[in-house]
């Protein structure tokens, strides 16, 4: 069901447990094509490029890809595009010539260098020497969980939940369930 | 003991299991043969249970039909691979000689079998319901069907490649007919339209007419014969359908001294001829309700063109279709521009036109340079498209024929288009159209260029994308009320969310589990809930 609305969304989680969500080409097909639901003059431009390819006969190139999605953003509209890429660290750095890795953090750059004016985008990832290396200079606003409490509350209010849900644990005694969220709330920052 | 009603059931499936077998094996013999009482039963049942002797290609050879009941005979050999031996002959005759109980005739047979068949239909045929004659032979027969052949239940009768004796009148002896086919009608029974619009009267049922001559005929010396329409005209008052192949002259003699208020699909086709005029066909076709049609197709294919209007339903049989015979290219756009003239005042009713060519069979002449001016004929009557579709064997003819500096004529063309839709990828399809377009444009009526919209699955299948949703729904069943909001509603976010071109927003955190990713959800639903999301949420 397609709500309508004023904005785009488009987004990605990478996976590295999962060979297409940690690729390049994984993050460009996904985002082409979710784009293209929410736009008639973006699915123009896809299907255009499918025509051309002897109409899904033969395998579009990266470059086109590429080419095709800054033909769309490139389109005139008035609504909002957001564009989402959840843990970009899951792309590996080690396999192929550009790594997914580099892929992804080009995607990212070229995205920012567009200046499309109604673009948005969004990453988040551990903060990885060579992501923060390409990404901090191209940050409007970089926010680091660390440093917002918010997040503490957050997940203090998630391991309470999963204690006061989860079947196994609901047999707990009352006094553990407490200990439990103590312990865990406190040492939830992944390490 | 089972009671008739039980036995007449398990009879029932037993003929279901196996139909191909019940009538044309004498499958019901073995059951007749059971008992008396089931062969009485049976005996008694036959309509019930569907049963008859029927003669076709590989039936048992029937002698004698002395030993079986009077069962109704169906005499069936249609089926044109299959040959004919001296035995099937000898079946066939057997069986034509029980006039009484024939219920149905299907000979489609090489003339000479036919002939020697039509020989011996000379009488009446109380129970005959169905009869096809149709010789395979395509050279022209001077087969006939026997003046005196009649059959007062005939419901269906076509005749291809066989005379229908003119002396016979339909009235008197064909009265229940639903439909009537003569097709491929040699020259020599050729008849006056006049003539078969005064059996046609006595006709109450008629629901489908097809006429058609083998040759183009009457020769443009008797025309005269046909050129004053003088009678009034005859309604017929349940024709649904009407076929028509022939010359113009004909055609026009014919729909000039008829009404047919419930007509839903008129098809004609049309011998060529340099020059003709349609008058009464225009008018029939204007004051038939059933034949007023929203969207029309210009097809060009190798043995003629053909106009085919339809109400827009792809099943819908409604509509209109005129084919002219003939196989070059030019002469095609010639005749479908004198059509589509002498048409105009129903064509113009067209909002959605497309203009093709069958690429299985390409008329002769295709791909040599034509005169532009000879599209424009062709695209005058439908002043009210607003949907032109352009196929793409004909796509640089009509990019041609559309440049605005070939004549000026062209911005009086389709003056209410407002889509082109074109089978090519949008940027070939813009380069070929533009100057179009951009006159258009100039003009004040602009002209929105349309490529053909593939299909979302088959993007899907070329692309393969990975499902973004299927990490997201496990984020969402992790996902409970309140979290990952205090980011939504934090600085950060709400000054990148208004913030200026291609701004990026960076989170990072060590452990990315929980709030990055319920942050992520959080702003889906942002995205959705807010009002401001065109997301596929659900």
């Amino acid at each position: 069901m397609c709500v309508a609305g004023l904005a785009s969304l488009a987004f990605f989680y990478c996976d590295s447990r999962e060979n297409q969500k940690k690729e390049g080409r994984g993050l460009l097909t996904s985002l082409l094509t979710q784009l293209c639901d929410q736009s008639a003059a973006y699915w123009a431009v896809l299907s255009n490029l499918y025509s051309i390819n002897g109409n899904g006969s033969q395998r579009a190139s990266d470059s086109e890809l590429q080419q095709c999605r800054l033909q769309m953003l490139k389109l005139p509209r008035q609504t909002p595009a957001y564009v989402v890429i959840d843990g970009l660290d899951e792309c590996p750095v080690t396999s192929g010539s550009p790594s997914p890795r580099e892929v992804s953090l080009d995607t990212v750059d070229e995205l920012v260098k567009l200046k499309h004016p109604n673009l948005r985008i969004c990453v988040t990832s551990r903060p990885e020497a060579d992501i923060v290396f390409i990404l901090r200079p191209l940050a409007f606003h970089s926010v680091s969980l660390h440093d917002e409490s918010g997040q503490f509350q957050d997940i203090a209010e998630y391991v309470k939940f999963v204690v006061s849900t989860d079947r196994k644990m609901q047999r707990w005694e009352k006094v553990d369930k407490v200990l439990v969220n103590k312990v865990l709330t406190e040492k939830s920052d992944g390490r | 003991m089972l009671n008739h009603d039980a036995l007449l059931n398990i009879f029932h499936h037993y003929r279901l299991q196996d139909v191909g077998s019940w009538n044309l094996r004498l499958a019901w013999c073995k059951l007749a043969h059971v008992c008396r009482r089931w062969r009485y039963l049976i005996y008694d049942s036959s309509s019930l249970l569907d049963m008859y002797i029927l003669f076709t290609n590989g039936s048992p050879t029937l002698d004698s039909l002395a030993h079986l009941p009077p069962l109704p005979l169906v005499i069936d050999y249609s089926n044109r691979t299959a040959t004919l031996v001296r035995q099937d002959e000898l079946s066939v005759l057997t069986g034509l000689q029980q006039r009484g109980r024939i219920r149905r005739i299907f000979l489609q047979v090489p003339s000479p079998h036919l002939g020697i068949c039509l020989a011996t239909m000379s009488d009446l045929y109380p129970i005959l319901g169905d009869l096809t004659l149709s010789s395979t032979t395509e050279e022209e027969t001077s087969l006939v069907l026997p003046s005196t052949f009649s059959a007062r239940s005939l419901r269906y009768l076509a005749l291809q490649g066989v005379g229908f004796p003119t002396e016979l009148p339909f009235f008197t002896y064909f009265t229940t007919l639903v439909t009537l086919t003569l097709t491929r009608i040699p020259a020599q029974y050729y008849f006056h339209p006049r003539h078969l619009i005064t059996q046609l009267r006595g006709l109450l049922h008629l629901e489908e007419l097809s006429i058609g001559f083998a040759v183009p005929i009457p020769l443009p010396s008797t025309e005269g014969d046909l050129l004053p329409a003088p009678m009034p005209r005859v309604t017929l008052p349940t024709l649904k359908r009407l076929m028509f192949r022939g010359v113009v002259v004909y055609l026009e003699n014919l729909v000039a001294q008829i009404n047919a208020p419930l007509l839903e699909r008129l098809t004609v086709t049309l011998f060529f001829e340099i020059d003709f005029t349609l008058v009464a066909l225009p008018q029939f076709i204007h004051t038939t309700p059933g034949l007023k049609c929203p969207s029309a197709k210009v097809l060009f294919k190798s043995e003629g063109v053909s106009i085919v209007t339809n109400n827009g339903e792809p099943l819908s049989s409604e509509g209109l279709t005129i084919n002219v015979n003939c196989e070059h290219l030019d002469w095609q756009i010639d005749a479908a521009t004198q059509c589509c003239r002498a048409l105009e005042q129903v064509l113009s009713a067209v909002e959605e036109l497309t203009l093709d060519l069958d690429e299985d069979g390409m008329p002769s002449g295709w791909g040599v340079s034509l005169d532009n001016v000879l599209w424009h004929g062709i695209l005058l009557p439908f002043s009210s498209v607003a949907k032109l579709q352009i196929g793409s064997s004909l796509i640089s003819e009509l990019s041609d024929a559309l440049k605005p500096d070939t004549a000026e004529l062209v911005l009086n063309i389709l003056p209410g288009l407002q889509k082109l839709e074109v089978q090519l990828p949008f940027d070939h399809a813009m380069m070929a159209f533009s100057t179009f377009i951009e006159a258009r444009e100039l003009e004040g009526r602009p002209v929105v260029l349309q490529v053909p919209r593939v299909p979302r699955a088959n993007i899907q299948t070329w692309l393969s994308p990975p499902d973004p949703w299927e990490n997201h729904n496990i984020a969402l069943e992790s996902q409970h009320s309140g979290t990952g909001t205090w980011l939504i509603h934090g600085e950060a976010f709400l000054e990148w969310k208004d913030s200026g071109p291609s701004s990026l927003l960076w989170i990072h955190a060590e452990c990315q589990c929980l709030g990055a990713r319920r942050f992520f959800v959080a702003l889906i639903i942002f995205t959705s809930v807010a009002g401001a999301g065109k997301t596929v949420l659900w």
